[in-house]
């Protein structure tokens, strides 16, 4: 294991702040009684127990509005380049750290992510047990994270905390903050390994999540289930958007023009595929017409092995932030209580 | 992901400057127009049947387009021709350019027909627009093929007027080993030709030139239903091929708007073959639609 252990918790917090030399330092605080990313400067000791913050991390990484494209009053073009302040978020879930392994993969390619991405600096922090509506057990993302992290945080009981390294970054971060550390013995190794079990052992027991994804699964991509199942659920998908913008691993985003004088510029804005115009095409065909398509495409996004990425895992990530989302009841574990036979 | 992208990949997704060089009207609300690039873009000279682009209109945005005439079917290097159907904002726009206006092409993006084949007996099924499609396609098997291999072209359009591409269609019919079936779902005065739908007339096409694979394009119903009349008619799934459309926003796989099941019709089609999309539930949209 790419790990070693340090003494106290306090050590963490030399790293925090060494981290804040050249970055902005983001981490969850519990801001009017919500957990919240804050600018922290690295200051304060770090919050272990806050919670995931319902609105993640992948605005920085994907923003809301990413300007690609700028013309002029003659008609050229330039690219808008993104120049990225450089952050280091600590204190992220397994869960968040699954999703940033999924943008990975969708926007390995395109430029505009990378620069972002490479500009962030990750910091993971294990969680002791489930969260509320957390089901990333059932889905292989957590509560222990993998890759993609340049360190990830174990919290022991007695006070030590072992760290992991992911990548050069975090093993020059480790250095540089110049903290005593000693290797993982036999002894932390097994506690290690009980903290994870008894995290596992922490979910709440929800079989029909199991049944749902297997019927999500069954072959023919999603067309096992019948469609008046899917006709029955979507009239309660208000198409508020509130899921897509919250969940870490929609992507989706559409291109609008934004003339100013006679130059102007091109913009890609988040979309969301429940949204009724999403795929209607010009020449009046429109692949899903009903609510009940657009969530079980949806849903089939997000639950099939089809969209498996080359992590192996699916494109949702158990965090649960749509079920808060959803002023209905067709968040994750909803849609999945659905099919599953739970109601 | 630790690498930074250099700035040349942030300009390599630009649109390439163009100019509209020509145009001439086809029907109603449609339209040829040919676009000079401003310097030479060499995967655009080489792009293939099928494949399309995304023209970029400043202030107005980019829409997919398909390549209704290249190199390989005989035009010039360095120009891009779309044929396109006026039906919105940026069609709208596209149609209030002149001459000389000042546009963008990215691409070229896609999938295109399969390459090899000009030497066997193919039947070309195209609904309205989907000729324009795939007039390259057919150009250039025509171009390629050995003397003596059968074509078929089978093209419905809804009336007389707004069938397109007739400077095509003329010069097709008097090809040798060509056969053209045409038809429109409303005749008109002075119509003399077939009524009714496409699909009606595959197994005749079939049978005509002895096709052995075949290309497809138009409206899902039709392509539903004619490429179900060619499996029928003994051609294979895989030798079936149908060029499929979805509204898109990105070109390149990433803005999600494209998908059909798991895969992006932008990069993974827009050709299919119909095997392929026996595979796919949502390639025609749900079949008890009244959009289909
Ligand atoms: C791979 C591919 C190849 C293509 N090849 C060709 C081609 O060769 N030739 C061609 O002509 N086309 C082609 N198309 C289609 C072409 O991309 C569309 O026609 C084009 O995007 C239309 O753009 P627009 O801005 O003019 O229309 P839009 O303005 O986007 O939409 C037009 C239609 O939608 C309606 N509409 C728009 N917004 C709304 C709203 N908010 N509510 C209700 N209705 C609305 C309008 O009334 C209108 O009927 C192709 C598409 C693809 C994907
Ligand atoms: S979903 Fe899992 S990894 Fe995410 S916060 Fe909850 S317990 Fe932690
Ligand atoms: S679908 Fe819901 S539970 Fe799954 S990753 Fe997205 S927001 Fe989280
Ligand atoms: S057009 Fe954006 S993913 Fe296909």
């Amino acid at each position: 294991m790419d790990a070693c252990v340090l003494a106290s918790r306090a050590a963490v917090d030399r790293i925090r702040r060494a981290l804040a030399l050249d970055r902005r330092v983001i981490e969850p605080r519990t801001v009017e009684g919500a957990p919240v990313w804050t600018a922290t400067n690295g200051e304060g000791a770090l919050a272990w127990s806050t919670a995931a913050p319902l609105a993640g991390v992948k605005g920085w990484l994907v923003p809301p509005r990413e300007p690609v494209l700028a013309w002029d009053d003659t008609g050229a073009m330039r690219p808008v380049v993104p120049c990225p302040e450089r952050v280091a978020f600590v204190g992220l879930r397994a869960c968040d750290l699954a999703a940033i392994a999924h943008l990975d993969a969708h926007f390995g390619s395109d430029p505009w992510y990378r620069a972002r991405r490479a500009a962030a600096f990750l910091v993971g922090l294990d969680c002791s047990g489930a969260c509320a509506g957390g089901f990333c057990l059932e889905v292989d993302a957590g509560p222990f994270a993998r890759a993609p992290f340049d360190l990830n945080l174990t919290a022991l009981p007695d006070g030590r905390v072992v760290v992991a390294w992911g990548s050069a970054a975090g093993v020059a971060a480790l250095h540089g903050a110049g903290v005593a550390s000693t290797p993982v013995d036999d002894g932390t190794a097994l506690l290690l390994a009980e903290l994870a079990a008894g995290a596992a052992a922490s979910f709440p027991v929800r079989p029909y999540v199991a049944r749902g994804l297997a019927r999500m699964n069954a072959a023919p991509a999603g067309g096992a289930i019948a469609d008046e199942e899917w006709q029955a659920v979507g009239p309660r998908c208000l198409a508020c958007t509130g899921c897509t913008s919250l969940c870490p691993t929609c992507t989706c985003f559409t291109v609008v023009d934004e003339p100013v004088g006679a130059g102007g510029t091109r913009a890609r804005i988040w979309d969301s595929c429940l949204l009724e115009g999403f795929q209607r095409q010009a020449s009046g065909h429109h692949p899903a017409p009903r609510p009940g398509d657009r969530v079980r495409r949806f849903w089939y996004h997000k639950l099939s092995r089809d969209f498996a990425g080359p992590t192996g895992r699916l494109g949702c990530v158990g965090c649960g932030r749509c079920d808060v989302a959803c002023p209905g009841t067709i968040g994750a574990l909803g849609v999945l209580a659905a099919l599953g036979g739970e109601r | 992901m630790s690498v930074v992208a250099p700035p040349d990949d942030f300009a390599a997704a630009l649109p390439h400057p163009a100019r509209v060089v020509a145009m001439h009207d086809e029907a109603e609300d449609t339209r040829t127009f040919v676009l000079g690039l401003a310097t030479p873009v060499p995967a655009l000279d080489a792009a293939r049947p099928g494949q399309f682009v995304m023209l970029s209109l400043l202030g107005h945005g980019e829409a997919a387009f398909t390549l209704a005439h290249l190199p390989c079917a005989g035009a010039a290097p360095g120009t891009v021709t779309l044929t396109v159907r006026r039906v919105g904002a940026l069609t709208g726009a596209f149609f209030a350019c002149e001459v000389g206006a000042s546009v963008g092409v990215r691409g070229p993006f896609g999938r295109g027909f399969p390459q090899d084949g000009a030497d066997r007996p193919t039947l070309y099924v195209a609904g309205g627009c989907g000729l324009a499609p795939l007039r390259s396609a057919i150009d250039a098997q025509l171009r390629a093929r050995a003397a003596g291999t059968p074509v078929a072209i089978l093209y419905g359009a809804r009336t007389p007027g707004s069938r397109i591409l007739r400077a095509s269609l003329a010069g097709w019919r008097v090809q040798p080993d060509v056969a053209l079936f045409e038809t429109v779902e409303e005749a008109a005065p002075g119509w003399h030709g077939r009524t009714g739908v496409v699909t009606e007339l595959v197994a005749a096409a079939v049978a005509a030139v002895g096709a052995e694979r075949a290309a497809l394009c138009g409206p899902p119903g039709m392509l539903r239903s004619a490429a179900a009349a060619l499996a029928a008619a003994g051609l294979a799934p895989g030798a079936i091929h149908v060029a499929l459309e979805r509204y898109m926003k990105c070109g390149t796989g990433l803005c999600g708007h494209c998908y059909v099941n798991d895969r992006d019709v932008c990069s993974d089609g827009p050709v299919f073959s119909y095997g392929e999309l026996l595979a796919l539930p949502d390639a025609f949209g749900p079949a008890d639609s009244a959009f289909g």
